[in-house]
């Protein structure tokens, strides 16, 4: 079974812009199913799926929780959530799941969160505090804007430390990164720009790949990307992916039932193997070696590079 | 036997231990380990090349001793340092072992065996170690209690020793029929 249905039991705006939602089963079950700290729940968002990370205990919770931060210019999914859904909604939604946990091995945990960022960084901070496990916290957020402030005070104390101004966090953060002892490992959640620095600035002061873990809520708007012509393998059919469309969305188009879910090159799970061409590869669930080896693709973000690819959907 | 690469037997631990991958330069500091002349002959190496960088060294002439000095720098040691180790097989296997139990992941350790030398087979039996010159799937017997161990291709990241087993444990003794001892 991968799919919930989820009632709204509360609705809740903890800071302006970010919407708290708890879902009960709507079965009436007492527990919903455990999930790994730094899970996600994609949530059917009135007709389109959005990933979200849950914020509440994950051990056979009898609720589950997520924070969204409404975004006026994003695919309507966040809006829908703060406009549209009522206590008492019924709602679809996955087993959660996770590309963002804790590392076993891990004797201490950095972990950094930006933003609205914070929601899988506050379930990592549940779960250290459940298994007394030794955390710091920097979190980066706009003035009056801190969601989940109070809940990290008490879980983390003076382990949590918070930043308001651009540089201020950047300068701890150099600190920060510099002096952690061997076992500790690293996890960012937040704006891409912000990951993308913390990641980078990590990196050159000499943490390992195996160190670093992030949750990025998505690619940010990619370019229309080139026109080129996909040919299926099977039947031999060829079919033209002007600028701006998606190689699934063109598949689709064309009644093939290709399985897909965020769009967004973040799931895995439109997954398509390429036999002719090289693809061009725009998400963030292939491995580099995955990425490499050319013989597969996401097909909701990624595209050709070139004129022309064949694709197989047997 | 499955293709090395595919259990935990580390390549710089067979036969041919001369072909390590380049080390890497992404480190903050650097600890280098080494064991024996060769050893320390490699660290020499490794230190000329990193000149300008923080660079540690640890070396000795039993694997033991290494260890203790290793565990104490590793307990001092902050994340983005790496660790590279050079000496006999079974030292650098230990120091692994080491290296493993503080916390020190994968990408952030070198081997480079300088020789073959002994292995470490722990008889899965008496739980006795016994150093031998042996490959994988040779036959050796076991130092504490005598049984004929086959040499498994599995050898323990914490401890470094490889899997002895008593090659014949599902044979009946002589004079003893099937039988008998249904």
């Amino acid at each position: 079974m991968t799919a919930l249905e989820l009632v709204v039991t509360a609705l809740d705006d903890p800071v302006p812009g970010v919407r708290s939602v708890t879902f009960a089963a709507a079965d009436g079950s007492e527990v919903l199913p455990t999930y790994v700290p730094g899970s996600h729940l994609v949530v059917d968002c009135g007709g389109r799926t959005n990933a979200y990370s849950l914020t509440g205990d994950a051990v056979c919770p009898p609720t589950y929780s997520i924070s969204v931060l409404r975004l006026d210019d994003g695919a309507g999914g966040s809006r829908w959530i703060h406009d549209e859904l009522s206590v008492g909604d019924v709602v679809e939604a996955r087993l959660p799941r996770s590309a963002f946990a804790p590392a076993s091995k891990a004797t201490r945990h950095l972990l950094v969160a930006g933003g609205i960022g914070v929601t899988p960084i506050l379930s990592h901070v549940r779960a250290a505090d459940q298994w007394g496990r030794d955390v710091q916290v920097l979190y980066a957020h706009r003035e009056g804007r801190g969601a989940h402030v109070a809940e990290l005070r008490e879980l983390a104390g003076d382990r949590l430390e918070l930043y308001t101004d651009q540089a201020g966090f950047v300068a701890r953060l150099e600190e920060v990164l510099a002096a952690q002892p061997l076992g500790t490992h690293l996890y960012v959640c937040g704006p891409t720009a912000m990951m993308d620095h913390v990641l980078a600035r990590a990196a050159e002061l000499g943490w390992p790949p195996s160190r670093l873990h992030s949750e990025r809520f998505g690619i940010d708007v990619l370019d229309p990307g080139e026109p080129f012509t996909v040919t299926v393998a099977e039947s031999g059919t060829t079919l033209d992916v002007p600028s701006g469309t998606s190689l699934l969305e063109a598949l689709l188009e064309a009644g093939h039932d290709i399985p897909n879910l965020c769009r967004q090159g973040v799931c895995g799970e439109c997954r398509v193997p390429v036999v002719g061409g090289r693809p061009l590869h725009r998400d963030l669930f292939l491995t580099e070696d995955e990425k490499e080896a050319a013989d597969v693709l996401m097909c909701c973000v990624s595209r050709a590079d070139g004129p022309t690819l064949e694709v197989s959907l047997r | 036997m499955p293709k090395l690469e595919h259990t935990s037997v580390p390549l710089w631990a067979t036969a041919s231990p001369t072909v390590a991958p380049e080390p890497d330069c992404g480190g903050a500091s650097y600890l280098l380990v080494g064991v024996g002349a060769q050893g320390r002959e490699q660290v020499a190496t490794w230190a000329d090349a990193l000149s300008g960088h923080p660079v540690a060294r640890v070396v000795g002439d039993h694997a033991d001793y290494v260890g203790v000095d290793l565990a104490a720098a590793l307990a001092e040691a902050q994340v983005g340092v790496r660790v590279r180790i050079a000496g006999p097989v079974s030292s650098c296997l230990a120091l692994r072992g080491v290296a493993v139990n503080a916390g020190v992941e994968d990408d952030e350790l070198h081997v480079a065996a300088t020789a073959k030398g002994t292995i470490d087979v722990w008889c899965s039996h008496c739980t006795s170690t016994s150093a031998v010159e042996a490959e994988i799937d040779d036959v050796v017997r076991c130092r504490g209690c005598g049984r004929s161990l086959l040499v498994y291709h599995h050898v323990s990241r914490r401890t470094g020793r490889f899997l002895g087993f008593q090659i014949d444990a599902e044979a009946l003794p002589d004079g003893l029929s099937a039988e008998v001892a249904s």
